[in-house]
């Protein structure tokens, strides 16, 4: 009875044999970007911002397409935001709430160390400083090339 | 009038069918995609954990010269290059082979395409096409595990890698923070992989006992979702691990 439901509600919406046309404009869609995606990241791999950009750009494009094309999202009703738009907020929620715990601790801990070596150095040119871990957090280098 | 008004309304008699509210979804697909609702926070705690260590990840973390977490105060006298994670394409710091998972990405995608396919043609009532569809996506679907698992094989056992990757020369969880990020990433998502393959092979089976029809073929619709979100969150996956 369920799986009648799901085909008359399928008939509904429209998404029978007249979307293999449009399964497969996506489907070439989604080999040109992989194939943009591949070479963008090539090109740009020395410059950071650029390569984020484009590539997350790329990237969301893609999982869009395969979303609302091939899970079918695209000819839902609206009951599946319900269920999509509390898990993405919470999930992007919770990364966020991470940041000032980690990026900036980490960050300040690097500052703190660099700035105990420096004055280290300053009473002794001859100490040896001690081998961090990153998880430990490292002393920060100053005028570090290519560091992001 | 009287005697006509006292007559009592007989219910049963009424030609207007009474309202019926139907479901907008059935309560399969409800379910997985509440399923797959939990796999998104799943997978962005996994990857929104990496971007938050990578951006907290410390200046001299990585280096051409020095083993990952080893750099010394000196390397520039030394004449070290210092990265706060391995960079795409830098051999010298960086094991991850781009050219085979994009190919490896590519694979995935046709499965989702054969996936979409076999669910198109079960809806017409094809019952061929989707034996054929399903076991189109079995393979793709085996070839990316088969890929990943010489990947993984080339990582931790085949290759030796230059001292800027692993101390050791092999590429295992434990030698730096980038490793064990790479190895919980594609390792959980490869486990996804597998279960999805495992489903595919049983509707593959079903199907050719002939137990999916236009009118009940549900299974196909809900392992169809579940096989293109590990797909979607492969497109993530390798933009955000091998690419940046």
């Amino acid at each position: 009875m369920a799986d009648s439901h799901a085909a008359a509600a399928h008939d509904d919406h429209g998404h029978g044999s007249d979307h293999i046309k449009i399964y497969m404009r996506v489907f070439v869609s989604l080999a040109v970007l992989t194939a943009i995606e591949y070479f963008y990241a090539a090109l740009f791999q020395n410059a950071f911002t650029a390569l984020v950009l484009g590539l997350l750009t790329w990237a969301l494009i893609k999982a869009a397409l395969v979303g609302l094309y091939f899970m079918h999202v695209k000819w839902e009703g609206k009951w599946i935001y319900a269920m999509l738009a509390p898990a993405c907020f919470l999930a992007v929620f919770m990364v966020c709430m991470l940041i000032p715990d980690i990026v900036i601790r980490e960050n300040d801990s690097a500052l703190a160390a660099a700035e105990a070596a420096a004055e280290e150095e300053e009473g002794d040119d001859e100490t040896i400083h001690p081998i961090a871990t990153p998880a430990a957090g490292m002393p920060a280098a100053t005028g570090a090339p290519a560091a992001h | 009038m009287s005697h006509a008004a006292a007559v009592p309304v007989d219910r049963g008699t009424l030609t207007t069918p009474p309202k019926v509210e139907t479901a907008p979804v059935t309560p399969g697909k409800l379910a997985m995609w509440l399923f797959l609702a939990t796999e998104i926070m799943f997978f962005t705690g996994l990857i929104g954990t990496y971007v938050v260590l990578r951006a907290g990840s410390p200046a001299t973390a990585y280096s051409d010269k020095f083993s990952p977490g080893t750099v010394p105060s000196d390397w520039a006298d030394q004449g070290a290059k210092i990265y706060n994670w391995p960079l795409p394409y830098d051999s010298a710091t960086n094991p991850l082979s781009i050219d085979l998972t994009a190919a490896n990405t590519f694979i995935l995608i046709c499965s989702s395409v054969s996936m979409v396919l076999a669910l198109a043609a079960i809806q017409r009532g094809d019952r061929k096409k989707l034996t054929m569809w399903l076991g189109v996506t079995v393979i793709f679907g085996s070839i990316f595990l088969g890929v990943q698992v010489y990947e993984y094989y080339q990582l931790l056992f085949g290759h030796h890698y230059p001292i800027g990757i692993s101390r050791s020369g092999h590429f295992t969880p434990d030698v730096s923070l980038f490793a064990s990020c790479f190895f919980t990433m594609t390792g959980f998502h490869g486990a996804h992989v597998a279960g999805g393959v495992v489903m595919l092979i049983c509707l593959f089976l079903s199907s050719l006992f002939g137990v999916y029809t236009k009118e009940r073929h549900g299974a196909v619709e809900l392992v169809g979702l579940y096989w293109h979100f590990v797909d979607l969150v492969w497109i993530i996956l390798f933009t955000v691990v091998y690419l940046i």
